[in-house]
């Protein structure tokens, strides 16, 4: 089934475009085709940023993430900026802080929060791609969790946050959204 | 155009030159039915070796120049002018909105976005090996 948002789907277009179908999918080999990607010293509130070259670069981009931070969340942060060159391709520099988690409201269905939502929804499936991830967590045991905390659970998610190079939350709230409805597909 | 020009104002000129010529090239590459070099420079009343030269980013043109080239090729004007980032080093930095960060800190942001910059001006004059990690 395709995918209703189109952050998905351009996530799963490149991936089989490049025919990833092993975890880690690793993101600094895909993204230094579309960008130079360095890793630099940036303040601590700031995890991440795009930014188009002049005209004469032999790429368009930079990435940039924050070196200071953990190799998971560089990660994501990669990830997420990729999803800015792919799917918004911003004229000026672009600067991403850290995430506040929050729920959809009106708010967050306008401009470029909603750019936002689409660049995380893009580095979620990039790293956490559901065709891997749900079987996986099926092989794992987590398929039909009945809800209940366990130890085991804290098991699965360490293991496989290992597995896809992402952060335990970066995890959580990706399975979350997959159980989501509408994000399942 | 006088001959005690900044490095800077010859600078930003070159740069825009340089990126409108390439801009008005690949218009006309893209024109269907093609639009030749000629037929621009009749349409701005100017020689052929002009255009080449426009193209090429060697010559400065004027504004009426650049409506007529956009007429000729049926673009709209805007699409012919380089864009402010390929050309400006002081453009704003975009924040978003859930990020904690706000506008009045791009000024806070500008020192990574240069440092980014010249980075990369290194990197794009070695082979990729130096964008590998």
């Amino acid at each position: 089934m395709e995918p209703r948002s189109r952050a998905v789907r351009a996530a799963r277009r490149l991936l089989d475009a490049l025919g990833k179908n092993q975890l880690p999918v690793k993101i600094h080999e895909i993204a230094k085709n579309y960008a130079f990607v360095q890793h630099n010293n940036l303040t601590n509130d700031v995890s991440g940023m795009l930014i188009p070259t002049p005209p004469e670069s032999r790429k368009r981009w930079i990435i940039v993430v924050n070196k200071n931070h953990s190799h998971e969340r560089q990660n994501f942060s990669m990830a997420h900026e990729l999803g800015h060159l792919v799917l918004h391709a911003y004229k000026t520099p672009h600067a991403d802080g850290i995430q506040k988690i929050r729920f959809r409201d009106a708010e967050s269905s306008l401009g470029r929060d909603r750019d936002e939502i689409e660049a995380n929804q893009f580095a979620a499936e990039l790293l956490m791609p559901a065709k891997l991830l749900i079987p996986r967590l099926e092989q794992l045991g987590l398929g039909a969790w009945d809800g209940n905390p366990s130890k085991e659970v804290g098991t699965v998610i360490e293991t496989l946050a290992m597995e896809c190079r992402v952060s335990e939350q970066a995890l959580v709230l990706r399975i979350g959204n997959l159980l989501h409805r509408d994000e399942r597909y | 155009m006088g001959k005690n020009r900044s490095a800077d104002s010859r600078s930003l000129s070159r740069k825009v030159q340089s990126a409108f010529g390439t801009k008005l090239k690949a218009a006309r590459r893209q024109s269907k039915p093609k639009v030749t070099q000629s037929a621009i420079a009749e349409a701005l009343d100017i020689t052929r070796t002009s255009i080449s030269n426009i193209e090429n980013g060697r010559h400065r043109v004027f504004l009426d120049q650049v409506y007529a080239a956009a007429e000729r090729l049926r673009v709209p004007v805007a699409s012919l002018l380089p864009d402010e980032a390929e050309i400006l080093t002081n453009v704003p930095v975009s924040v978003s909105p859930t990020s904690g960060l706000t506008v009045s800190e791009t000024e806070r942001l500008a020192p990574y976005v240069e440092e980014a910059l010249r980075k990369a001006t290194m990197m794009g004059g070695h082979s990729r090996q130096k964008a590998r990690d």
